[in-house]
């Protein structure tokens, strides 16, 4: 079947079976490698993709599911101010990661900031427990967000004060 | 013919992920697995193979049949025995995943029963003994004894992306790409499984990320497998497991049985230590006898034991094979250690971290080996900071007090505190002969570029940066014009596995020396300037079968840690409320990447401790195992305080990455152990596990 969804902002048509998932289609046909296809099970978060703003595992949704849809992945969401945000965030703090968990990483705290301006501890924790990895260590992750937080709070303060 | 131009360099994303690597024409691999162990292998009957798709079995092997270069004898694929459930015995290749998967796993194994003559269970991989002074007398005369065994549990490595590699041709070339910590081992491992010379093979490693030291030999399996089909194909072959496959059947970390006796005198001080020591290595061993020596070192710690015994022995089994896992063995020995010397002090009511802190071996004191010490070990100065970082003597005291008290389980908060200390040794000897050369090349260019090549070079932009910045701070030459080149065999010197925090404690000193080599040659020397700068693995401590000579405390790096526990009244689960780590690890290269590593190995040894864990089932990981481990969620981490001992002082930099392995379980069990009245004795550390076999509080 064909499947006609937005992708990162721009109208795509793809043919897909059934049995094809989410995060296949945007590795194979896309060339999209920023998801990585690995637990296959929703628990690893390293494929998390937006799905009409909403965080999902991509290896857990049917590629014919997202017919309409929006989504966004990390090489779509590094294009816009919020994630420019949060690369100041994370440059501040110095968040280093494998790589591997990156993409999930980035779209969770993304995700988070946008629907709280100003997460707490736990928050962050309890969004990044999403991503199962060895790699990072939760302080800095927190540090990460909060800074990106208040880059958010200044730039959309100022934007309101134009 | 090498290809140094073409070398990727680490740049601002690192090196690529091997399943992010896109080859046109690419077959895919599928292994054939052994269903049972301990049998003889008849043959492998594949279902007829479609067009563009090939059974490949140990038949189809026209170079060596086994891994080249390790101690024991690893099959490819299995030819005659199969050792283990889950061994490869055959492999599938074809341009369709889901084809290949189908076909190996309709492919039959055809085996039959060989008797005992292939148990390979119980055989003995590696035995190390030690006695120092007259062990039984002093075991006679202790005042008083601690006896118990502790027991770990089979960890998951869980590494950042699945094992897996690439092989294609280039030309008159094999191309291998595999992420792997020691890329001299794939290149003997694919030249000698092709029967064709070194200079035909050409090994770029991928990203590695996390792996906790399992991918040491395992990768040199799989692209044997690739670079096979590859052959068998003649096209681009990957084999890249599942999660779930590699999950049940690569390495895993060994299982420990450690059974203690230690005993004090009149004086309470230490008198004798009976330590027996099992791993089980599962069905193949490499680094057996390396991890033994680790373990039964690791076991002494650096106390004063004026009489000794250490029995520690190999075994394999018929479950999969074990890994190195964070330590090569000692990590799973430390936490005994820590608890029985926190038993020993509260038997005679003494605050932990002073009895651990003057039992301690001094200058002029003689290690079992009957060798001086010479060099002051630095714990005293760790745990005080420690101690006073977290408040420990007065929390430990007020927790004793309230569970001295406690009348019910539901009478007041259950609270404990641990301290454990340790160090991370550099100086083994590893178990093959002769002992692993690493070298590394630096060029200064015309253009004033520096370039460095070297298989330990990290694989991550983060890290690479510390060594540009240390190339740049002793050349003088800015960050920018540094370049790590990725660990390519066509560009970068043949080296040794990379592994205990070698790429610091091996590779950042060949990057010192060769840097300072240039700097004195460039004003001399015409440009481009080469150089090339080698060093063997240090023998800190040699024990063979007949022999121990040294100490492993040479180029250690040293750690205390205090971890805080409060047990949930209704299920006795226990959450740490804090984690204190002081290290003492020479010059600290960058204290904020150092800080972050430390904290992240600490979250990671806390799972280890509290939740991780593989169970066998008749030689096998379950297969429901998969589903229910979880890694350590970072919602149940406390915060992690780092603390180092003088980081800027004037001394070589030392792997410090294991060191939370080594001492944040021992903390912990000490701490539930205390919180909880009784004493707990394995990993992972469950109080209803303790109170559901009668030894609760």
């Amino acid at each position: 079947m064909t499947v006609t969804f937005i992708l990162n902002g721009e109208d795509v048509s793809v043919r897909a079976t059934s049995g094809d998932r989410l995060v296949d289609v945007l590795r194979e046909d896309f060339g999209l490698l920023a998801a990585k296809a690995d637990c296959r099970k929703g628990t690893c978060g390293k494929c998390l993709v937006l799905v009409d703003g909403r965080l999902v595992p991509s290896c857990m949704i049917p590629a014919f599911k997202i017919k309409g849809r929006e989504v966004v992945t990390m090489e779509g969401f590094v294009q816009t101010i919020e994630y420019e945000d949060l690369r100041k965030g994370v440059e501040e703090a110095g968040l280093e990661t494998c790589g591997f968990c990156e993409s999930g990483l980035l779209l969770a705290l993304g995700s988070l900031l946008e629907s709280s301006a100003r997460p707490t501890r736990e928050e962050v924790l309890e969004a990044v427990s999403s991503v199962q990895c060895r790699c990072t260590d939760p302080e800095t992750t927190i540090a990460a967000a909060l800074a990106a937080a208040d880059h958010r709070g200044r730039r959309t303060y100022r934007r309101g004060r134009q | 013919m090498k290809d140094r131009a073409a070398a990727e360099t680490v740049g601002a994303r690192g090196l690529p992920a091997l399943s992010d690597i896109a080859v046109p024409g690419l077959v895919h691999v599928a292994h054939v697995r052994a269903p049972v162990a301990g049998v003889r292998l008849i043959r492998v009957v594949g279902r007829h193979m479609p067009r563009g798709y090939r059974l490949v079995t140990a038949e189809d092997i026209e170079g060596s049949k086994c891994l080249p270069g390790l101690d024991v004898s690893i099959p490819i694929l299995a030819a005659d025995s199969i050792s283990w459930i889950g061994e490869p015995v055959a492999l599938v290749a074809g341009p369709d995943p889901d084809v290949v998967a189908e076909l190996a796993r309709l492919a039959t194994v055809e085996f039959e029963d060989a008797g005992a003559d292939l148990g390979a269970e119980g055989t003995i991989l590696a035995k190390r003994k030690l006695v120092a002074g007259d062990p039984d007398a002093a075991l006679a005369r202790a005042t008083i004894a601690i006896d118990d065994t502790w027991d770990s549990s089979i960890l998951e490595h869980w590494y950042s992306e699945p094992q897996g590699a690439l092989a294609y041709f280039d030309y008159d070339r094999i191309v291998v790409r595999a992420a792997t910590q020691w890329p001299s081992h794939v290149l003997e491992s694919v030249a000698s499984v092709l029967g064709c010379r070194r200079e035909e093979v050409r090994v770029l490693p991928t990203r590695l990320g996390i792996h906790l030291d399992g991918k040491i030999w395992y990768p040199s399996m799989l692209a044997a497998h690739a670079a096979l089909a590859a052959k068998a194909c003649k096209a681009p072959a990957r084999i890249l497991l599942t999660r779930e496959e590699d999950f049940r059947f690569t390495p895993k970390s060994a299982l420990a049985s450690i059974s203690l006796r230690a005993g004090l005198d009149d004086d309470r001080d230490l008198l004798v230590l009976d330590a027996k020591l099992r791993l089980d290595m599962g069905a193949m061993g490499p680094f057996a006898a390396e991890m033994l020596v680790e373990a039964g070192a690791s076991v002494l710690g650096a106390y004063r034991w004026p009489n000794a015994r250490v029995d520690a022995v190999a075994l394999s089994s018929n479950g999969p094979p074990a890994g190195a896992f964070a330590g090569l063995g000692a990590a799973g020995v430390f936490f005994a250690l820590g608890s029985m010397m926190s038993r020993l002090a509260e038997a005679i009511e003494e605050d932990p971290v002073s009895f651990k802190t003057r039992t301690l071996l001094g200058r002029s004191d003689l290690y079992a080996s009957g060798e001086s010490v010479r060099s002051p070990i630095p714990l005293p100065a760790i745990a005080s900071r420690a101690a006073l970082a977290s408040d420990f003597g007065r929390k430990h005291a007020s927790y004793e007090l309230v569970r001295k008290r406690r009348t019910s389980r539901t009478d007041g908060p259950m609270r404990g505190i641990g301290y454990a200390q340790a160090f991370e040794a550099d100086g083994m000897a590893p178990s093959t002969e002769p002992l692993p050369r690493y070298s590394l090349e630096a060029t200064l260019q015309k253009d004033l570029r520096l370039t460095i090549a070297c298989h330990g070079a990290p694989s991550r932009p983060g890290p690479s940066s510390v060594w540009k910045d240390e190339a740049s701070k002793i050349l003088g030459l800015p960050v920018d014009s540094v370049e790590i080149l990725g660990p390519d065999s066509d560009v970068a010197p043949p080296s040794g596995p990379g592994i205990r925090s070698r790429s610091v404690t091996v590779s950042g000193r060949l990057l010192a020396k060769a840097c300072t080599a240039i700097a004195k040659k460039r004003f001399r020397d015409p440009l481009p300037i080469l150089v090339r700068s080698s060093a063997r693995v240090d023998r800190g401590l040699v024990w063979t079968e007949d022999r121990i000579e040294g100490h492993p405390f040479g180029q250690a790096s040293w750690a205390g840690a205090v971890v805080e526990v409060e047990l949930d009244l209704w299920t006795m689960v226990a959450k740490p409320s804090g984690i204190w780590l002081c290290v003492d690890g020479g010059r600290i290269l960058s204290p904020a990447r150092a800080t972050k590593a430390l904290r992240a190995a600490a979250m990671d040894a806390l799972g280890a401790t509290m939740g991780e864990s593989v169970t066998l089932a008749d030689g096998a990981i379950e297969e429901g195992s998969y589903f229910s481990y979880v890694l350590q969620s970072p919602r149940d981490i406390p915060r992690i305080v780092v603390d180092f001992v003088d980081p800027e002082r004037d001394a070589a930099p030392r792997g410090i990455g294991e060191l939370p392995f080594h001492c944040v379980p021992a903390a912990f069990l000490s701490a539930v152990s205390q919180a909880a009245g009784r004493p707990l004795s394995s990993l992972p550390a469950s109080v209803p596990d303790v109170l559901a076999k009668g030894r609760g509080p």
